[in-house]
């Protein structure tokens, strides 16, 4: 995030990455698609979060990909089938459609993991308050952020504490059932409780106010900031031209 | 003029058939201390609340009677103004951070953000809290992070950035080691220096004897004792109602009750020095 | 009553929120941990929208599906599900089906068949039919039987969709249950879960 990518201004971000994803909508075929995925990585790379990105691009969208390839090309039964072997056939049709749907899903999907690995959420919740999103809004994420680690820490405690006291992770599948309710149990009636008292502790400090809601937290729009904005609304306005001439 | 006024109040919970208060009227001066007493589930929490308001707008039930805050009726307060006024701490330092901020420097802003505080006010205000409240090698931490002291100092520091006129402590202390208690009485003193007007509830009977100026104590849901610390913490009666008396006090009831001695009681260890050693003069 | 949809975000309803998506996480993590075939990441959504009603319950869906999309984009393309998850367990809890048994069979079904046309659509449009977890091979069977790919879809999500939200509804349900009525009282719909009688 110490890039100079990553202290642009979320919405220059998004701007860039909206722009993109119209173009890889909007464009037909697949070469241009595919292509956003080394720009994605060119782009994580001077973010330097070349590595997050592959990371978790493989382990999520990849796969995703290869069972639409083999499901559309080899199994669905399209009208140009090819026999290869028992159910199993070539299908042009199912390839087409594979290339076309996949180009599109790697481009969005990366652009999107881009965007969450180079922008900030405190980053993004502070630029969402600036533009008049309710402050409920913005509390919302905030807060489910900071909560899940926390939650997720107390869930492995809880596990350690209820295996330490013998109730069974293993075995076979019903008793390993049953052990979800009482692992589970203490942590959502903990955390409900806790709730309750949070909604004082929060109305403390004046959370219902209808003041307008300041800022410690300081972003500014810096010149890129403003190039990237102009660039992104021209390339907008070219990209209209282009496909309606 | 009364800063709060509670008249004729009463106060049923959802659900509940019985008042957990009940007719309770009293008031309470600028400036004053008070030390609410009283045992277990005798309705301390539920009268802080009232004054908060929290009684009835999110705790629902019935209240009846009426309550003014400096002069105003509680219920023409509107959202979130009364944080700015009265200041609450509560008992469980784990519930009592915001959850929404990385950093205890923007923990302690939030309640004036919230208050919409222009933020160069926001930033000298913050570095003055930091400052008194030895917050300086925890500024950059999360506050999730922090432990049960560290935490209620924070949330206290917090609570104060608002700068309220009332402040209410509701067992700050029953959480936390010596060593924070210590801590956080630093701050009740200091808060006291600056005028504010207090109510603690605290089990810690002999710091009660030693911080606050005058004493309510709760029986049942109603007043049991009213009055000057010194008057009714020296009055054996407050056993018969459920609270407690500092040691001093009664080692002096003890004593007094044997030697058929007359005279003032001392409160404090301090005040029972200066007596005994009086007394052994003469 | 009409109270708008503000009304059902109080502050409470709104700290239920992080909760719900933070336990539909962890569900999701001890599912992987108690190495079971289902996961049980919906308890958030589905306890949320019990007792805060439809409009937070759609909230959670989508927001947790958003905190996983961070991670997997493809969660993104789901939230629709989610958020039809909530939305009528919401609603059907508001209308007090779940207190009685025929409504909670009832309602688990129209339940799991909403939700299994809901991601039927996003898997067939968004992702070929696809979903990326192990039930895509279920698919891959139903087609090779030479169902077309809408129907093939639609039945594998009838069929692991019927585990999913029995297991899924019973951990909720169970948590519901023993959940103080103090503190259900203070939600605009926890009435229907409090234990004690003589209440309006």
């Amino acid at each position: 995030m110490n890039s100079s990518i990553g202290k642009l201004y979320p919405s220059t971000k998004f701007a860039v990455m909206l722009l993109l994803v119209i173009f890889s909508i909007f464009t037909p075929g697949y070469v241009m698609q595919y292509l956003m995925f080394p720009l994605v990585v060119l782009i994580s790379l001077c973010a330097g979060t070349g590595k997050q990105f592959l990371g978790t691009f493989f382990k999520s969208i990849f796969i995703i990909i290869l069972f639409i390839f083999a499901i559309q090309v080899f199994i669905i039964s399209n009208e140009d089938a090819q026999p290869i072997w028992g159910f199993l056939h070539f299908s042009q049709t199912g390839l087409n459609d594979s290339l076309s749907m996949t180009s599109k899903i790697v481009a969005i999907s990366s652009l999107v993991i881009c965007f969450f690995q180079v922008t900030n959420i405190k980053d993004i919740t502070y630029a969402l308050e600036r533009s008049g999103v309710p402050k409920k809004v913005t509390f919302l994420i905030s807060s489910t952020i900071q909560l899940i680690p926390q939650m997720s820490a107390l869930s492995k405690t809880i596990t350690d504490a209820q295996k330490s006291r013998g109730i069974e992770t293993e075995g076979n599948m019903l008793i390993r059932a049953k052990a979800f309710v009482p692992m589970l149990g203490p942590l959502v009636l903990s955390s409900i409780q806790q709730t309750e008292e949070r909604v004082l502790a929060l109305e403390s400090r004046a959370f219902s106010s209808r003041t307008k809601k300041t800022s410690i937290y300081e972003m500014k729009k810096k010149t890129a900031d403003y190039i990237l904005d102009i660039l992104c609304i021209a390339g907008f306005i070219a990209y209209i031209l282009w496909r309606v001439m | 003029m009364a800063v709060i006024s509670l008249k004729n109040v009463s106060y049923r919970y959802p659900l509940e058939e019985n008042q957990v208060i009940k007719n309770v009227s009293f008031e309470i001066e600028k400036g004053q201390v008070w030390g609410l007493i009283g045992a277990n589930e005798s309705g301390k929490t539920s009268i802080c609340n009232i004054i908060r308001g929290f009684i009835p707008e999110i705790y629902r039930g019935e209240l009846e009677g009426e309550v003014e805050i400096k002069g105003k009726k509680i219920e023409s307060y509107g959202d979130g103004e009364l944080a700015s006024v009265v200041g609450y701490s509560f008992q469980n330092p784990f519930t009592q951070i915001s959850g929404v901020k990385e950093t205890v420097y923007e923990e302690l802003a939030y309640g004036m953000e919230n208050i919409g505080v222009p933020r160069d006010e926001m930033i000298d205000r913050v570095e003055k809290l930091i400052q008194i409240f030895h917050l300086e090698k925890l500024k950059d931490k999360n506050p999730f992070q922090l432990s049960g002291g560290q935490k209620q100092r924070v949330a206290l520091a917090s609570m104060i950035a608002l700068d309220p006129e009332i402040v209410i402590l509701d067992e700050p202390t029953s959480q936390l080691d010596p060593q924070s208690t210590e801590e956080i009485f630093e701050i009740i003193q200091l808060l006291k220096e600056q005028g504010k007007t207090i109510i603690l509830v605290e089990h810690k009977i002999d710091l009660i004897a030693e911080y606050c100026d005058h004493i309510l104590l709760i029986s049942g849901g109603e007043i049991g004792m009213i009055g000057e610390t010194e008057e009714v913490l020296t009055d054996p009666k407050v056993l018969t109602y459920g609270g407690q008396l500092p040691q001093v006090v009664l080692y002096f009831l003890e004593r007094r009750k044997k030697t058929g001695e007359k005279g003032k009681i001392p409160l404090t260890v301090e005040q029972a020095y200066k007596i005994l050693k009086k007394g052994g003069r003469n | 009553m009409k109270r708008g949809i503000k009304y059902d975000f109080s502050l409470l309803a709104l700290l239920l929120i992080p909760v719900g998506v933070s336990l539909s996480v962890v569900g999701y993590q001890l599912s992987t941990i108690l190495k079971l075939p289902i996961f049980v990441d919906q308890i958030g959504t589905m306890l949320v929208s019990m007792i805060a009603g439809p409009w937070v319950g759609l909230v959670t869906g989508l927001l947790g599906n958003v905190v996983n999309g961070m991670l997997n984009p493809v969660s993104f393309g789901f939230a629709f599900v989610s958020m039809v998850l909530g939305l009528f367990c919401g609603f059907m809890s508001k209308w007090k089906w779940f207190t009685n048994i025929i409504g909670i069979v009832v309602g688990c079904a129209i339940i799991n068949v909403a939700t299994a046309m809901a991601s039927g659509v996003v898997s067939t449009f968004l992702f070929g039919g696809v979903t990326g977890a192990g039930t895509d091979l279920v698919t891959a069977a139903f087609l090779a039987t030479g169902q077309a790919l809408w129907t093939a879809v639609i039945s594998t999500n009838l069929i692991s969709g019927t585990f999913n939200t029995i297991i899924n509804f019973a951990v909720s349900y169970i948590i519901v249950r023993r959940i103080p009525d103090r503190f259900l009282v203070k939600l605009n719909y926890g009435m229907p879960y409090i234990k004690k009688k003589g209440v309006k």
